[in-house]
């Protein structure tokens, strides 16, 4: 992690300027995760996760338009595992491509260690949606074709590993 | 900025592990502002934003109050010297203690350049509402009081900075 953390303050891609941090040109700050579990629940109490899913998918787009503006002539695998890196640094859990077909754009990622599944507590629903919009998000961007994230695996479910499966939207 | 994250990153109250991030023994993520404005809209729609409140108190305290036991920080004034340069860390603006009466446990806070009302847009309503319990929660920590936070002026509502009142109590 602190590759990647040099490698984006190297870059001047991560700042903290003027009580704000910034990072590929969009506003980030720090969320208490507790926090942020916290309000999930009340959002999937209200049936309001596919909110939290469109906005992150959103950002995941914005996000990878702009990581590549700031690196241009970066391949699309390279873009993938930079941005797992990103998303690993942001403290939610770590991630690895588990498989992808460039012809068919589906893949499939893996969530180890979710900080959100790990404080949800157990459920019988997915959990991860800001990963999910993410993921849809930044592969969006990437394979320049909208796809969407679902959660096939969860561990608040009791499932080991939290699984990604995210192909073209039909 | 730079300087309070380089001592807390040197202390390990700032760590950045695979997939992990810890500040001050508790769990944080990284997350686009944009995404919490839309979760805040929603649920502001449904009468349900005073969960960005509870949930910034339960968080803070809980941050404080551990860090506080490990550390062994005792001395109050310490750690209301450090509460600001530690609340600027967390990215949502650059804070300031105006007035700090700690005998009566009034405390008045500034929010420059704040980030949730730049992007949230007009509102009639103070919009910082994690903010607002983050400060309750470590205040409560520090003092071992119960205390509550409102935000009087909001740059939302056309201020030029966000201002709180943290007092103790219940009702402010």
């Amino acid at each position: 992690m602190f590759k990647v953390m040099s490698k984006l303050l190297m870059s001047n891609q991560i700042k903290f300027t003027d009580g704000r941090l910034i990072l590929f040109e969009r506003d980030i700050f720090f969320i208490p995760t507790a926090a942020f579990v916290q309000i999930l629940k009340i959002l999937i109490d209200t049936k309001n996760e596919e909110v939290l899913y469109r906005a992150a998918k959103g950002a995941g787009v914005t996000w990878f338009k702009n990581m590549s503006l700031a690196y241009p002539g970066m391949k699309q695998t390279e873009a993938i595992n930079w941005g797992m890196d990103i998303v690993t640094l942001a403290g939610w859990g770590k991630i690895s491509l588990n498989s992808i077909n460039l012809d068919s754009k589906n893949s499939i990622f893996v969530m180890t260690d979710s900080l959100v599944a790990k404080l949800y507590g157990k459920t019988n629903c997915s959990v991860d949606h800001l990963f999910r919009g993410l993921v849809a998000g930044a592969v969006s961007y990437i394979l320049n074709q909208e796809v969407d994230a679902f959660e096939t695996h969860c561990v608040a479910k009791g499932d080991p590993v939290c699984r990604f499966t995210v192909s073209p939207v039909k | 900025m730079i300087d309070i994250v380089t001592s807390l990153l040197l202390s390990k109250n700032l760590e950045f592990e695979e997939g992990e991030i810890k500040l001050l023994g508790q769990n944080v993520s990284l997350l686009p502002c944009e995404v919490y404005v839309n979760l805040f809209k929603v649920l502001s729609q449904s009468g349900k934003e005073d969960i960005f409140y509870q949930s910034g108190k339960d968080a803070a305290f809980s941050w404080f109050s551990n860090f506080i036991e490990v550390a062994n920080k005792r001395d109050t004034n310490d750690l209301l010297t450090f509460l600001p340069k530690f609340l600027n860390v967390l990215a949502y603006g650059k804070v300031s203690f105006v007035k700090s009466d700690v005998k009566n446990l009034k405390f008045e806070i500034s929010l420059e350049n704040p980030l949730f009302p730049s992007h949230y847009g007009v509102s009639t309503k103070p919009v910082d509402l994690i903010f607002s319990g983050i400060l309750a929660g470590a205040i409560k920590a520090i003092y071992k009081k119960e205390v509550n936070s409102k935000e009087t002026k909001c740059v939302a509502q056309g201020f030029d900075r966000c201002y709180f009142t943290v007092s103790k109590g219940s009702n402010v």
